[in-house]
């Protein structure tokens, strides 16, 4: 026997699976089932007074943290105004989800109400967006969004849900893994050690060294690293800018 | 001419995409140097610099590696040289009559002890803060780098402060920036948050204020903002609101901010208007064509009495 869920529901215990506490964002006409299923959770719904307000959010919250920050927003303007938030988190490679409604899948491209191409507009500032049109792809989706906002140089991914995916009904299987096609992380294969011999041997003959580093350290949770180089070597690093990044 | 930076034989980037307002001119950033790029992004290497070592893998797992192969170098002269010119050259400002944005930025910092998360807008403040405030923990500078979104300092703050509800949060704002979303108070007042909301009111965009005196002979084209009254509009969304016009009230305001706990507090710092950002390199322009380097600024006239605190040892070793 199955339970089915509606997809608004699916969505919030996605969430709880990637262990999402907060979420920033504001209600409107095609997101009232996620807000509904948001307001019956456990999850904390912060309202905002501008959806840019809540990309911002969701980002400085990222940042604060290490985890990957969400926002909400309704269809057409409201997915429009968070458009400079994601486009802030893509520029320095913020883990964000954004979560955005959208009108019913039988009027997309009808210019219905509130109606806008939310992922042809900010596929240009997302590392990947996804549309949602039936509530079965709920849970793959929002675990692979997750997935890849924070895995390899992190970003924003923006998935876009159609009233119907977020009414209609679907089971509740949240899956263990995720096999994304195209999706390869430099992380996963062998590092290249001839390289990495190379660059040693350039820092033995080095006598003016210098470390530029970036939050690409922070990033790959990789400070005690670069430290121990730092220490190790003796080699200065660029000051002041990124003290608080590294 | 003093000895520049660029004067280093080895540049090691790590996690870092050597974006223009780093690198300058890209053809003559570290131009003697060979140059290693280590990023999990292939599409960032050789992007604007191009390097003599490219290594793309997870920057944590790259690092473990080099470190088993590395020894230690005699890097005692080079220190010497970057010490000997960190005295001769800091990083300071002239004191002027009015309140100024880097002394208060400073005072910050040393009341809370270059500990807590500070958000920025962007524009001159966001500079400042990266110079004079002395950030000694990791995740604690949260600002838009890249796209320089302003608006960005207020909303981020609040984020940050759900997302850390201990740590002590600022968010250091332009006028300018901060009026962008100033809206998200009411955010943060329904919440309890005690952010702290500092800005540096000069009543202008200053950093496109600077750009106009230095490149278009002072022409200010709509870079003049009213007068806002922020302890009013503070007031209004149910935030603490604070002003201050004197430099010896400065710390004082500082700590009675930290000493609230249970709403927001705003300080407007009534700071000098023509207070220029320096040093800083014009568009197009290399690392040895700084302007406003502190050889120039002594040629203006007057010696510095500020100085940028020296990092201790121990952060200078560990990078911090």
């Amino acid at each position: 026997m199955t339970t089915n869920m509606k997809g608004a529901h699916i969505l919030v215990e996605s969430l709880k699976r990637e262990g999402v506490e907060t979420v920033f964002g504001i209600p409107g006409g095609a997101n009232l089932p996620t807000f509904d299923a948001l307001h019956r959770s456990s999850l904390k719904v912060i309202l905002t007074v501008h959806e840019q307000g809540a990309a911002h959010m969701a980002d400085g919250y990222a940042r604060a943290t290490g985890k990957v920050g969400v926002c909400l927003a309704t269809s057409g303007p409201g997915a429009t105004n968070l458009v400079t938030g994601i486009a802030t988190a893509f520029m320095d490679s913020i883990p964000v989800v954004a979560i955005t409604g959208q009108v019913r899948t039988s009027v997309i491209g009808n210019d219905a109400f509130q109606e806008a191409d939310t992922i042809g507009i900010t596929r240009p500032v997302t590392k990947h967006s996804f549309l949602v049109k039936d509530p079965r792809e709920m849970a793959r989706v929002v675990k692979e969004a997750f997935y890849i906002a924070s895995t390899g140089r992190p970003g924003p991914v923006l998935i876009d849900l159609p009233v119907d995916a977020t009414v209609n009904e679907a089971e509740f299987v949240y899956p263990e893994r995720v096999n994304i096609r195209g999706y390869r992380l430099h992380a996963e294969p062998e590092i290249p050690r001839d390289a990495i011999r190379n660059v040693a041997e350039a820092i033995a003959r080095s006598r003016q060294p210098v470390i530029y580093a970036g939050a690409g350290v922070l990033h790959a949770g990789a400070s005690a690293e670069l430290a121990e180089l730092a220490r190790t070597t003796r080699i200065p690093g660029s000051p002041h800018r990124h003290r608080g990044a590294v | 001419m003093p000895e520049r930076p660029a004067s280093q034989d080895l540049l090691i980037g790590i996690g870092a995409r050597f974006d223009d307002r780093v690198t300058g001119k890209p053809d003559e950033f570290a131009k003697r140097a060979k140059k290693i790029h280590i990023d999990v992004d292939p599409s960032s290497i050789n992007k604007t610099v191009v390097v003599d070592y490219p290594i793309v893998g997870d920057v944590k797992r790259v690092l473990q590696e080099l470190n088993r192969l590395v020894k230690p170098l005699d890097t005692r002269e080079w220190l010497a040289t970057i010490e000997e010119m960190r005295r001769k050259y800091p990083l300071t400002y002239r004191e002027k009559k009015k309140l100024l944005p880097q002394f208060v930025i400073q005072q910050i910092s040393e009341v809370t002890k270059g500990t807590a998360v500070v958000a920025t807008g962007v524009g001159q403040h966001q500079m400042w803060v990266a110079q004079f405030y002395q950030f000694n923990t990791p995740r604690s500078i949260i600002t838009s780098g890249g796209l320089g979104t302003m608006g960005f300092g207020l909303p981020a703050a609040i984020g940050a402060q759900f997302g850390r509800p201990d740590a002590v949060v600022w968010d250091i704002d332009g006028d300018g920036s901060f009026q962008m979303t100033a809206q998200e108070l009411a955010t943060a007042a329904r919440h309890h948050l005690p952010i702290k909301v500092a800005i540096m009111n000069n009543q202008h965009h200053g950093m496109v204020r600077q750009w106009q005196d230095l490149f278009y002979e002072g022409r200010h084209a709509q870079s003049r903002l009213n007068p806002v009254d922020f302890v009013k509009l503070a007031e209004a969304y149910g935030c603490a609101g604070i002003r201050v016009e004197q430099k010896a009230d400065v710390r004082r305001a500082i700590e009675r901010a930290m000493s609230v706990h249970d709403r927001p507090t705003v300080l407007e710092f009534m700071v000098e208007e023509a207070e220029n950002c320096w040093p800083m390199i014009a568009p197009g322009k290399s690392h040895d064509q700084m302007l406003g380097t502190y050889e120039a600024l002594k040629q203006e006239g007057g010696i510095p009495q500020h100085r940028h605190a020296e990092p201790d040892e121990e952060a200078k070793l560990s990078l911090g």
